[in-house]
């Protein structure tokens, strides 16, 4: 197997190889630039022209192009507010809070790094787990999804808040994120529910307009009330240097790496694994701080809160790439593009691709890893120029922040009324911000409600009651009771904080 | 006891949960009982929540949040007004893109934010706003071939 | 040097917005210098956009005056909210193809709300595959027909993914009027996240179309058992569901069911468009199906090619909305549009 090993990199490397991954990471780079379109999009877009090539450069092309996506979307997540990707929302959280604090040069070096160590250890992982894959996918069932699923909402709960209001805020904010996942028609009878006989709310609400509007508006509104550049600041107006983030990832490699590793572990389980990866590895880092004064910190630019996210959104696609390969089954909606190619080169995944196509899977992870190289390479180049942006006045700024906002929100479905989500979460997502509810929360729930309750059904159609019972589910109902009661001890023993000003 | 904004919102979300519970009358238990199961807790929270609200809030139990905080640099006065006319000027894109199409919503937003609030110079305005079209063309229509409707104005006319 | 700047760039403009403004000139050959936009109702990624983006490739090439074809996605309600656009808001200049969800004539037959078109009165293209629902079930169990099936103690257990699907509609039907001993446990998120869970054990089988089980039959996870009217040769020969039933009104239901499938992937105009033109498509389609690149390459993607020209697919779609209303009643217990 170690020869394989060594071999599939001498095919990735070959000219004719390596030029279509570079190609797919040029277009992966711009698509994960710009809000709204998709890395999962342009995937299918690309997908006929990948019809003539030989399935290691069709691949060497497709994932040159993937790998790339998360990593460029953090850019946008960080400099300005706006989530890039539906998974990068997390890193908005301390990564665009350090960009206005005039460390913006510093965060993109951070994500970048920890999302290429989040890759490596991601591939290594799929490399290392190639015996145990299948028997690993099977023990996970319907009801540990499930159990999975309120874990991670749990978890992030607890979590966003501080004091006993801040997390009967959080959990406030959950329940309205899983209520709000319930618009639409529901998945066990087809019965619309809370549509308001409208037909655009039929499938449900769409997450990217959603997201887009939560999380960007707010920042626009602030910034036009600031009247300042985005790094105001930054002290004495000097922006820091991507160097330092760089050094950061390497400063803090063990929580990094930690995060690497739920980000594969969680991204090996299909449809749950990717939007959670990126805030279970957030609320990992939060709590990796050591006192209350330093948990406090987070939310409000402290760097380990763009490493967690940073290496668990590339990380978790070395795990969805492993349900996708060894059973055919799509680990992410991007993995379900992926296999696609699959059989447009004629392979059938299964158990045959860890055996007699062993080369092209391995060859699979050594472009994971070869292209995040690259894109880090080549961005460190230019992305202290990029970090300039936050010094640009906010007037000239915002109506292209308005037109990013817009765009992205309009161009996943190409529907005007997508904007009209956008305007109303954006009001929503601006209340919650003034009046201190916590937003990570409802967007956990919104992502896994629609998971949540599917297989909350199925578990107890097929199992009866005794879904309870399974091992792995108890176990993660032991760590919710955990994870609520540590947070609900450490909130009685933190110190009055004094005189904290209001928000009005 | 204050009628705060916290109060208001609590509250609205306490009604939001009820109205919620109450449409999952007429459903059968397959459809009813996720949304059941969400809204009540939510209910009994933001209840929890209107009520902790009418108390007050004192600087020293005040909730933090794992997120990012609105600046206070500027008076409270002026911040509203600038809020307000934010928000304005996002509706405002909005009805210029439904009338005119995004196509031409572009270039024209740009230059009034430049001109009307940003108090840019003339050139900087139409040059960026040259540029917001340009690029805009090229990249999602040309290139992308997504589709853009025309503009409510335009279809009228027909 | 101002002057210099400024003046170059408004001649920069001034080309680049005539480069940009110039209309296509109409010339003989009808497509000329013009482009055809089909617009998909869902989302890219999937099967009908799939086969959208490949008609896009082979098709220009057959059309006089070769066209652009562009894709467009508009999705939203099952590709319900494509089809109204398709429908009253598209014009009829030859110019836009609908390509939609195949049951949308059920949902129309069961009155499903927000339809606000009428599938007959489409200038029908043609539909250039076909789709074959198969139920399969999990190779290591004993059940090899179904009649085994009707004996099954306990019951299968079959995943669906939701009502309105293949997936939950093929068995349901299989279930109350052939009477075959089946639970379906319905609510996965697709068709692959069953397969996942016929792997796992928690489930016994699935039903769904037969290209997207191909790979599992092959795989030896999984073996056909019962197929529906819409056929390929691979599963010619194994039992087709209304063989299954006795009575007329059964054997018509199930008919209903399948009638769609014949039409697996719709193409349409919007109503009035020019005759001419929609005969121009059949013309083209018939040829751009016999294209043998476009067999390998669909091929390669599964699908199942099977042209069916627009002419009898309008007379499938007649048939089907004409059902008896009495049919439609026992129908509508069972299919609800989603």
């Amino acid at each position: 197997m170690l020869q394989t090993f060594f071999q599939a990199l001498l095919e990735v490397l070959k000219w004719n190889a390596l030029s279509f991954m570079l190609i797919g990471i040029v277009v992966g780079f711009w698509v994960g630039l710009l809000p709204g379109i998709g890395g999962a999009t342009t995937l299918a877009l690309m997908l006929p022209f990948v019809y003539r090539m030989a399935p290691v450069q069709a691949f060497a092309f497709l994932l040159g192009m993937h790998s790339v996506v998360a990593t460029t979307g953090e850019i946008t997540s960080i400099l300005f507010g706006i989530p890039g990707e539906a998974t990068t929302v997390a890193t908005i959280l301390d990564g665009h809070a350090m960009a206005k604090k005039g460390q913006a040069g510093r965060a993109l070096g951070a994500s970048l790094t920890s999302s290429l160590i989040g890759a490596i250890v991601g591939a290594a992982a799929l490399a290392l787990a190639i015996p145990v894959v299948r028997p690993l996918v099977l023990t996970f069932g319907s009801p540990e999804f499930f159990m999975l699923s309120i874990v991670g909402i749990a978890f992030i709960a607890s979590l966003s808040g501080r004091g006993p209001r801040g997390m009967i805020r959080g959990f406030l904010a959950g329940c309205l994120g899983l209520l709000l996942a319930a618009v639409g028609q529901d998945p066990q009878m087809g019965i619309q529910r809370y549509t308001l006989s409208s037909l655009y709310l039929w499938n449900g609400l769409n997450l990217v307009p959603v997201l887009v509007g939560f999380f960007a508006i707010p920042e626009i509104i602030d910034l036009a009330v600031r009247g300042t550049a985005i790094a105001a600041d930054a002290p004495m107006g000097r922006l820091s240097q991507v160097r330092e983030g760089v050094f950061d990832a390497f400063r803090h490699i063990w929580l990094t790496i930690r995060c690497s590793l739920i980000g594969t572990y969680i991204g090996i389980i299909p449809g749950v694994g990717g939007g959670v990866a990126q805030w279970i590895a957030y609320a990992h880092a939060v709590q990796s701080a050591k006192t209350p004064a330093e948990r406090d910190g987070f939310g409000k630019g402290d760097v380990r809160g763009v490493l967690g996210p940073g290496a668990a959104v590339n990380s978790k696609e070395g795990g969805a790439l492993i349900p996708t390969i060894a059973f055919g089954v799509p680990g992410s909606t991007a993995m379900a593009i992926l296999l696609g190619g699959f059989f447009v080169v004629g392979l059938v995944p299964g158990p045959d691709m860890l055996t007699k196509h062993l080369d092209v899977t391995m060859s699979m992870v050594w472009t994971i890893v070869l292209a995040n190289i690259i894109t880090v390479v080549v961005s460190v180049v230019f992305l202290n120029r990029l970090a300039r942006l936050t010094n640009i006045r906010g007037g000239l700024l915002i109506p292209f922040l308005a037109l990013l906002t817009f765009l992205g929100a309009y161009t996943s479905s190409n529907s005007l009324n997508d904007i009209v989500v956008t305007l109303i979460f954006g009001w929503f997502g601006y209340l919650m911000v003034r009046y201190r509810w916590p937003r990570a929360p409802l967007v956990l729930g919104l992502v896994l409600g629609d998971v949540a309750e599917r297989y909350l059904w199925i578990s107890v159609a097929r199992y009866g009651s005794a879904w309870l019972t399974r091992p792995i589910v108890v176990i993660l109902i032991l760590l919710i009771v955990g994870v609520i009661g540590s947070s609900i001890r450490q909130q009685r023993m933190l110190p009055k904080v004094p005189g904290v000003a209001r928000a009005t | 006891m204050r009628r705060s904004p916290e109060f208001l919102l609590a509250l609205a979300v306490a009604l939001l949960a009820a109205w919620a519970l109450i449409e999952t009358r007429s459903w059968s238990i397959q459809t009813a009982l996720y949304p059941r199961v969400v809204a009540a807790p939510l209910l009994v929270l933001a209840l929890m929540e209107t009520f902790l609200s009418l108390k007050g809030e004192a600087p020293a139990e005040a909730a933090q949040t794992m997120d990012f905080t609105l600046s206070t640099s500027i008076t409270p006065g002026l911040a509203q007004r600038r809020t307000v006319s934010a928000f304005a000027w996002l509706v405002g894109f909005l009805a210029i893109v439904v009338l005119l199409g995004f196509s031409r919503a572009i270039p024209v937003f740009v230059f009034a934010y430049l001109k009307g609030q940003g108090k840019e110079s003339w050139t900087v305005s139409i040059v960026l706003a040259a540029l917001a079209w340009l690029v805009f063309s090229l990249l999602f229509v040309r290139l992308l071939h997504l589709p853009f409707a025309e503009g409510l104005l335009w279809t009228l006319r027909k | 040097m101002v002057r210099v700047w400024a003046a170059s760039s408004i001649i920069v403009a001034l080309v680049l917005v005539a480069f940009l403004a110039v209309p296509g000139r109409s010339q003989q050959p009808l497509f000329a210098g013009k482009t055809v936009t089909i617009i998909v109702g869902y989302n890219p990624g999937g099967g009908y956009d799939l086969v959208a983006r490949l008609v896009a490739r082979y098709l220009p090439k057959y059309l006089p005056g070769n066209p652009t074809i562009v894709v467009q996605n508009m999705p939203g309600a099952n590709s319900v909210i494509a089809a109204n656009h398709v429908y009253a808001v598209a014009k009829p200049d030859g110019l836009t193809l609908g390509a939609f969800n195949r049951n949308l004539v059920l949902g129309q037959l069961v009155k499903a709300p927000g339809i606000r078109f009428d599938m007959a009165k489409f200038a029908w293209i043609g539909s250039p595959a076909s789709e074959t629902t198969v139920l399969t079930i999990r190779n290591d169990l004993p059940y090899r027909t179904p009649a085994d099936l009707t004996r099954a103690d306990p019951a299968v257990i079959v995943g669906a993914t939701g009502p309105g699907a293949s997936t939950y509609d093929f068995p349901l039907l299989l279930k109350a009027l052939a009477k075959l001993n089946l639970r379906i446990i319905s609510g996965y998120p697709s068709s692959a996240d069953i397969m996942l869970a016929v792997e796992r054990k928690e489930v016994d089988g699935r039903a769904g179309s037969y290209s997207s089980t191909k790979p599992f039959i092959d795989r030896g996870l999984v073996r056909p058992v019962v197929r529906g009217r819409a056929s390929v040769p691979d599963i010619a020969q194994l039992p087709m569901d209304e063989d299954l039933v006795s009575d007329v009104r059964s054997k018509v239901v199930m008919r209903l069911r399948s009638a769609p499938e014949i039409i697996g992937r719709p193409y349409v105009a919007p109503p009035g468009t020019p005759e001419e033109y929609v005969r121009v498509y059949w013309d083209a389609f018939t040829k751009m199906v016999g294209d043998r690149e476009f067999l390998a390459e669909a091929d390669k993607a599964g699908l199942e090619m099977n042209f069916t020209r627009g002419d009898q697919a309008a007379q499938i779609t007649r048939d089907v909305l004409g059902a008896s209303p009495d049919i439609v009643k026992v129908f509508s217990q069972f299919f609800s549009f989603n």
